[in-house]
């Protein structure tokens, strides 16, 4: 899910940069407000977690590879503006340090993982919740699954409208598939394998980890 | 009670080593992700490279840990290994920054 630099045109990419920045921005204000002793403890292991899942790639339906994120996880853990901040400085460092998605492209990926998927999990986190779904367990499937596919279709749709816009004498200039390819080939693997373990993997640790996230005074 | 948040720190340092530990796992599958691929790859499948993808993909040139790779290290798993660990400690000293900074303004 992280786009490289070279598959966007500088328009999108500039486009996402300007958005991130604000929501990065409110988010960081909000941080900081709830900032307390514990925050720093906590917050840079699930920074860590993210970072760590997100190497594990596995091979998924049509021949490709793609990773969870740990983020959803990370939001039911810490809240949404605190996991925008801890997923935001994982984006960041994979680009600078390790070129796991593009400079240019830092916006767009900050757009579709670090701040779609917590806000995703808990807008439908609390549409569940008003609609009286009680277990716990369950809305944090259904949200997780999908934030997933959000974050999936997000990226889908960014990439797929590139050799729309943006062509020079009929060839594409920046990537190459158009939606017709993009969305399949990101939604069918998210739909079916990797929303699943995301969801999955959130329900089976947020209990254990809700305990061990507090801490006694 | 301070133990405790030692405690809970030591147990959460050794599942994300033992998980650094694992990462090579991820390398199992060769596939690269959709959408993620390299310029040759790309040659590979359409016959040519975008002219804007060629222009923009190589605006940031620091490779020494490309792909998590490290360079000078010519095992691929102990380089993923070792970018997993170079990642946790870039995070953590990230943190530590920001906690210095937040914390000084008050």
């Amino acid at each position: 899910m992280h786009i490289p630099d070279g598959y966007l045109s500088p328009q999108t990419c500039a486009t996402f940069y300007a958005a991130s920045v604000a929501v990065v921005g409110i988010a960081f204000a909000k941080f900081k407000k709830s900032v307390d002793e514990k925050t720093f403890v906590h917050l840079p292991m699930a920074s860590a977690f993210t970072f760590i899942v997100m190497m594990f790639n596995f091979p998924v339906v049509g021949g490709s590879s793609a990773h969870i994120t740990g983020i959803p996880l990370i939001t039911y853990l810490f809240g949404p503006f605190a996991s925008i901040i801890a997923s935001t400085v994982v984006l960041i460092i994979q680009a600078l340090l390790f070129r796991d998605g593009g400079i240019l492209a830092l916006g767009t990926n900050v757009f579709n993982m670090a701040i779609a998927i917590p806000l995703v999990t808990i807008f439908v986190d609390s549409l569940l919740k008003i609609s009286n779904l009680k277990n716990e367990k369950v809305r944090i499937f259904i949200s997780t699954y999908i934030s997933t596919n959000v974050a999936a279709l997000l990226t889908a749709v960014e990439l797929g409208l590139q050799p729309i816009l943006f062509t020079k004498a009929g060839k594409p200039l920046y990537f190459m598939y158009d939606l017709k390819t993009t969305i399949p080939a990101m939604m069918v693997p998210h739909l079916l394998v990797i929303g699943v373990v995301e969801a999955v993997l959130t329900v089976l640790l947020y209990s254990p980890l809700k305990n061990f996230a507090k801490i006694k005074k | 009670m301070k133990k405790d948040v030692g405690n809970n720190f030591k147990t959460i340092l050794i599942i994300l080593f033992s998980l650094a530990i694992l990462t090579p796992l991820g390398l199992l599958t060769q596939n690269p992700a959709f959408g993620e691929w390299t310029e040759e790859e790309i040659k590979k499948m359409l016959g040519f490279v975008p002219e804007g993808l060629k222009k923009y993909a190589v605006v940031y040139k620091f490779d020494l840990f490309d792909g998590y790779s490290v360079k000078f290290i010519h095992n691929q798993y102990i380089g993923y290994i070792l970018s997993a660990l170079i990642g946790i400690a870039v995070i953590f000293a990230v943190f530590f920054l920001l906690k210095h900074l937040m914390t000084e303004r008050e």
